[in-house]
């Protein structure tokens, strides 16, 4: 394995939500021997009560959750002037309306089965998250993470 | 097809020279039946198990059981069976209760002529073929409203596989390879859960009923029913009470999910569905004779939801094939084939709602009296 990403002089924290636990853990490990440092939601309300303690620089969060979902957790971490400026991906087992997803202000769309290149793909999106983003002007993604679903 | 000519009838019957009579009528004729004649409702269970007939014409009353009971322990032990009663000339009542219970036709002693005994035995077993195709075809629709769920479902295993291989492949020492092994040994194991339920779902045809518990049916299903439930919607299991009951679990999903998704298009805008099944005493209306008092325990299956509920002036169409409140997105199947399964493993079926607070469906299934099969 390399060493984590050059681009980061520390290890990037990343927070994973999903509710099927052997999801969350194969990801959490995966982009932990990746460079990351992870931490890890059941669902939308426990990823919103960890944020704090976390401060993550990424959220990947599942779609389809109990009790908070992934749209709703997107749409609160926008609308809280301290994490507007984090990007959330996010990753769904089936085709989504992307236009609205980006609305609701997800920097990307990734479809499982996950690409496996995901660290990779992540950290490209916290290169791409320019000051300016941060600051909360978050709806013009760079290159256009969204990726497409596989073909049917 | 087994309407052709042979049909194998089981004869149920304690008067020889009526058996004698009935025996002949329906080897008679174009298309001569096998009869195979027994005097007790114990001889007849054994050669339902043994023989497998195509028909059973049943005298209610046998030196060892009475009335209904005799009925409901046939179909107990073999809902598919097409069932004839025989009846008293006085017994038109039971005759029709017999019918609710899952009886095909009834024959009145003392008004019979052979034509007539062998046509509503060829007639009974046509029409229970006909119910088991739209049993089996209804399954089809299910599993198109299925597809989408599912299809995350495998990609969430998938998902959990693929990564999980590589983390064995990046391992740095054994540890680390048996921690991804591990998860890699989970994840195979929930996509095998779910391809076992949609084989189970898809069976065709069913198998016979088997004792099976109450908690290892919802256990199994809950993986369907949540692959069909959008993230706005609350899933609720419990309690659930074991209970062995007699039934094709496949079946079983099938009504399951009937469930779910009518109380899933009844909360479009996000809701709680709940699962539960409580050990209740049988329901009145079943508890009587000796037959009853052997299982005194009933499985209750409540799907519950807190959406629109039913407006009480259709309550009474609920169960007819054909009708939906679902326009061109429904085909009015769900409810009729959801009270055929009930009725096949002779249990009751009970709807309460309340506009605008939600609708409970509870199934009752008789607990059975052996414990359940592995």
């Amino acid at each position: 394995m390399e060493e984590g990403p050059s681009r980061f002089t520390v290890r990037p924290r990343v927070l994973v939500v999903d509710d099927e636990e052997v999801v969350r853990l194969v990801l959490a490990r995966a982009l932990r021997l990746s460079g990351f440092d992870v931490f890890e939601a059941r669902d939308g309300l426990e990823a919103l009560a960890r944020m704090p303690v976390a401060a993550p620089d990424l959220v990947l969060t599942d779609l389809n959750m109990p009790r908070c979902n992934g749209e709703m957790l997107c749409a609160e971490l926008k609308r809280r002037q301290t994490t507007a400026g984090v990007p959330v991906v996010m990753m769904t087992g089936g085709p989504q309306d992307e236009a609205h997803m980006r609305e609701v202000g997800f920097a990307a769309v990734i479809y499982k089965p996950l690409p496996e290149r995901l660290a990779d793909f992540l950290l490209s999106i916290l290169q791409n998250a320019s000051p300016a983003s941060r600051a909360g002007g978050w709806t013009a993604a760079p290159t256009d993470p969204i990726r497409q679903p596989p073909a049917a | 097809m087994t309407t052709g000519p042979g049909l194998r009838v089981l004869l149920v019957e304690d008067d020889a020279a009526f058996a004698a009579f009935l025996g002949l009528a329906l080897a008679a004729g174009t298309e001569p039946a096998v009869v195979q004649a027994v005097s007790d409702l114990m001889g007849a269970l054994e050669q339902i198990r043994r023989a497998s007939p195509d028909a059973v014409v049943l005298d209610l009353n046998l030196p060892d059981s009475a009335g209904l009971a005799t009925l409901r322990a046939v179909l107990a032990s073999a809902p598919q069976l097409p069932v004839v009663v025989l009846t008293g000339v006085a017994d038109v009542e039971i005759a029709r209760e017999a019918l609710q219970l899952g009886a095909q036709d009834w024959l009145v002693k003392g008004q019979l002529d052979p034509d007539v005994v062998q046509r509503a035995v060829r007639y009974a077993v046509e029409r229970k073929h006909l119910t088991d195709r739209l049993v089996q075809a209804q399954k089809l629709e299910i599993a198109g409203r299925l597809a989408n769920g599912v299809a995350h479902e495998f990609n969430n295993v998938l998902t959990a596989i693929a990564g999980s291989a590589q983390l064995v492949e990046d391992a740095a020492d054994a540890e680390a390879r048996a921690g991804a092994l591990d998860l890699l040994r989970r994840a195979a194991r929930q996509g095998i859960a779910l391809s076992r339920q949609l084989l189970s779902l898809a069976r065709n045809p069913p198998v016979n009923a088997a004792v099976v518990s109450t908690a290892g049916l919802v256990d199994s299903g809950r993986v369907l029913v949540q692959a069909v439930l959008p993230s706005r919607i609350q899933l609720e299991v419990g309690p659930v009470a074991d209970v062995p009951v007699r039934l094709d679990p496949g079946q079983f999903d099938q009504l399951l999910l009937n469930l779910v998704l009518n109380a899933r298009d009844a909360m479009p805008e996000g809701g709680t569905l709940r699962i539960s099944v409580t050990a209740e005493p049988p329901h009145p209306a079943a508890a009587e004779s000796e037959w009853a008092g052997q299982d005194p325990l009933c499985a209750v299956v409540r799907v519950s939801d807190t959406g629109v509920g039913i407006d009480p002036s259709i309550t009474p169409h609920l169960f007819e094939p054909f009708f939906t409140t679902k326009g061109s997105t429904g085909t009015g199947l769900g409810l009729a084939v959801v009270a055929e399964i009930v009725d096949r493993f002779g249990g009751a079926i009970h709807v309460e709602s309340r506009l605008g607070a939600g609708t409970t469906v509870a199934v009752s299934l008789p607990a059975a009296s052996e414990p359940a099969e592995e």
